[in-house]
């Protein structure tokens, strides 16, 4: 066992373990002095305590983790709403299919809303927002067109958003929570582009709506294609039109693969304010 | 087991400290250390009760990574992913998948290249699979995207490298002859099973990656998967949207590595199959 490629491991996945390490100076002391007297049996126990004493009482992650799970909440609850509203809605009078499927998928939506009530403290949680769907798009829950297209904008940025948060809960039991509601997400979002008889995946950076595209919001500027655009900064929020995911470009020459498949393989995160600031234009 | 291997020593000023401690340059300093930290290290402040290792603990994917990183530190040589001579194992397992992040990212590789052979053959009969023009359109694309997605793993894996050699496993030699490929109910649900492992796998999987652009890429992925899944599920009528633990919990399966790659074990020939025994 070499220690130092274990801490070396530790500070890849948590970039302050040297410091939690460097400022509890004296554990390391103890540790070299007891070194020798402990068997090799016993240091598995030993490191646990050690690093027991290392992370104790360290709140910033579980902060990071709850502002992580608060603003999932947020989303969550928008997407819960707009379903609720739109079932409900007697001119909009879903059926078939359509129906089936979107019980389905306000029910997840509602799970999720009560899953993220249960992991964020009380104080911790985002005040309930006033949701304005119909102002912005005024047909909304009118019209089953409309309200699809608006369905599939909210999950597909779902998507991105969960994916633009999880480096925030790289080595957290929260990750694994976080991603499993992402990909219910994304099942959502293939389902819904399917009902509108759109491709399952994200077509590049436009719309992706050519039969029935997103309609102009009756307030503000945002285009239809808002929701495929690079986030900021570009460089780690790429629009749906990237080609070159995790660095590696131009994989697509010489093997009769069209480029747009490399685009449509990969959904692309998309950083909190950039979401944020479209969803609250546009929902809030 | 070399606890305080000199390479710690050599690491600079960072352990300086640990170099004046050992060689006793401070030993007044040293006795009283050991003093209070044999007490802080075992005992919270008041000296009676454990510490709080929830609050470590809590984080169980933190306290998992501690595990694989022990696992790490001791490395076995048979999980080499280029070894492709290895023996194998009574349970036909010879190829190891490596460490690290490069592990993780050659066991959803092993997953993309039983999928690509998977939608091959599933293609080459669509007649018997009484496909529609837009469901034969729709499988072909997932083929591709399958098949981009396993070729960026590829390169991906070997990003990570630290010499000339590549990184990646083998071609898996795939043994499907448990499932029925040419019939529309059976290949369908046999392709919808595997998509749902990916998506599973990769999402148990992400807790163990120390990468940012490893958990990046392979959460790109991993919603596409789930795509895929959704889109082959609609075209089965009594297949279920999602992939979920249990009703009323609308969160998506999650897969150990070890279970994944045993699930993905059913699919490749005896002989090739991917090495379980070091995984989480």
């Amino acid at each position: 066992m070499n220690l130092l490629q274990i801490f070396d491991s530790i500070a890849e996945v948590d970039d302050k373990a040297l410091d939690r390490f460097d400022t509890r100076r004296a554990a390391f002391s103890h540790m070299f002095s007891a070194g020798k007297k402990i068997s090799a049996a016993a240091a598995p126990v030993f490191l646990a305590s050690f690093f027991n004493k290392a992370y104790a009482g360290e709140q910033g992650v579980q902060e990071t983790v709850t502002q992580v799970l608060a603003y999932a909440l947020r989303l969550e609850r928008l997407e819960y709403a707009f379903y609720r509203d739109g079932l409900a809605s007697s001119s909009l009078a879903l059926s078939g299919n359509d129906r089936v499927g979107l019980i389905e998928i306000r029910d997840n939506e509602n799970s999720h809303v009560q899953l993220l009530e249960r992991s964020v403290p009380a104080a911790m949680q985002p005040a309930a927002d006033t949701y304005r769907f119909d102002k912005v798009y005024t047909s909304v829950f009118t019209d089953r067109a409309v309200f699809l297209a608006v369905a599939q904008a909210l999950e597909d940025t779902g998507v991105r958003a969960y994916k633009g948060r999880a480096g925030e809960l790289k080595g957290t039991a929260e990750l694994e929570v976080a991603l499993n509601i992402h990909s219910v997400e994304a099942r959502h979002a293939s389902y819904i582009r399917r009902l509108r008889g759109e491709q399952a995946w994200i077509v590049g950076d436009t719309s992706s709506i050519p039969t029935v595209p997103l309609p102009a919001p009756a307030t503000g500027s945002i285009a239809g294609n808002a929701f495929y655009q690079a986030g900021a900064p570009a460089a780690a929020y790429p629009s749906e039109a990237n080609t070159a995911q995790g660095g590696l470009s131009g994989l697509y020459a010489g093997n009769n693969i069209p480029a747009i498949r490399y685009a449509e393989a990969f959904d692309e995160p998309f950083d909190p304010g950039t979401v944020l600031s479209t969803v609250a234009t546009l929902f809030l | 087991m070399n606890l305080i291997g000199p390479s710690l020593l050599a690491a600079g000023g960072r352990f300086a400290f640990a170099a004046s401690a050992q060689s006793g340059n401070r030993p007044g300093a040293g006795v009283i250390f050991v003093a209070v930290n044999q007490q802080s290290l075992f005992f919270s402040a008041d000296g009676a009760a454990p510490l709080p290792r929830r609050a470590f603990l809590r984080y169980a994917g933190a306290a998992s990574a501690g595990a694989a990183l022990l696992l790490a530190g001791c490395k076995d040589t048979s999980d080499d992913p280029t070894n492709n001579t290895a023996t194998a194992n009574p349970n036909g397992e010879s190829v190891g998948l490596g460490s690290g992040d490069v592990a993780l990212i050659n066991l959803i590789q092993a997953g993309k290249q039983l999928s690509v052979e998977l939608f091959r053959q599933l293609l080459l009969t669509p007649n018997n699979l009484s496909l529609t023009p837009s469901e034969l359109g729709l499988l072909t694309a997932i083929r591709d995207q399958q098949r981009v997605q396993r070729d960026t793993l590829k390169a991906a894996a070997n990003t990570n490298r630290t010499g000339t050699s590549a990184l990646n496993i083998k071609d898996l030699p795939v043994d499907f002859a448990s499932l029925t490929l040419n019939e529309r109910t059976a290949a369908l649900t046999a392709a919808l099973s595997h998509l749902n492992t990916l998506v599973a796998g990769a999402a148990g999987g992400l807790r163990y990656a120390s990468g940012g652009r490893t958990m990046t890429l392979l959460g790109q992925i991993l919603s596409v998967d789930a795509r895929h899944a959704a889109t082959v599920a609609r075209m089965l009528p009594t297949a279920a949207l999602t992939d979920v633990t249990a009703s009323g919990d609308a969160r998506n399966r999650a897969l150990r590595p070890s279970e994944t790659a045993t699930a993905f074990n059913l699919l490749i020939t005896s002989g090739s199959r991917l090495l379980t025994g070091s995984l989480a």
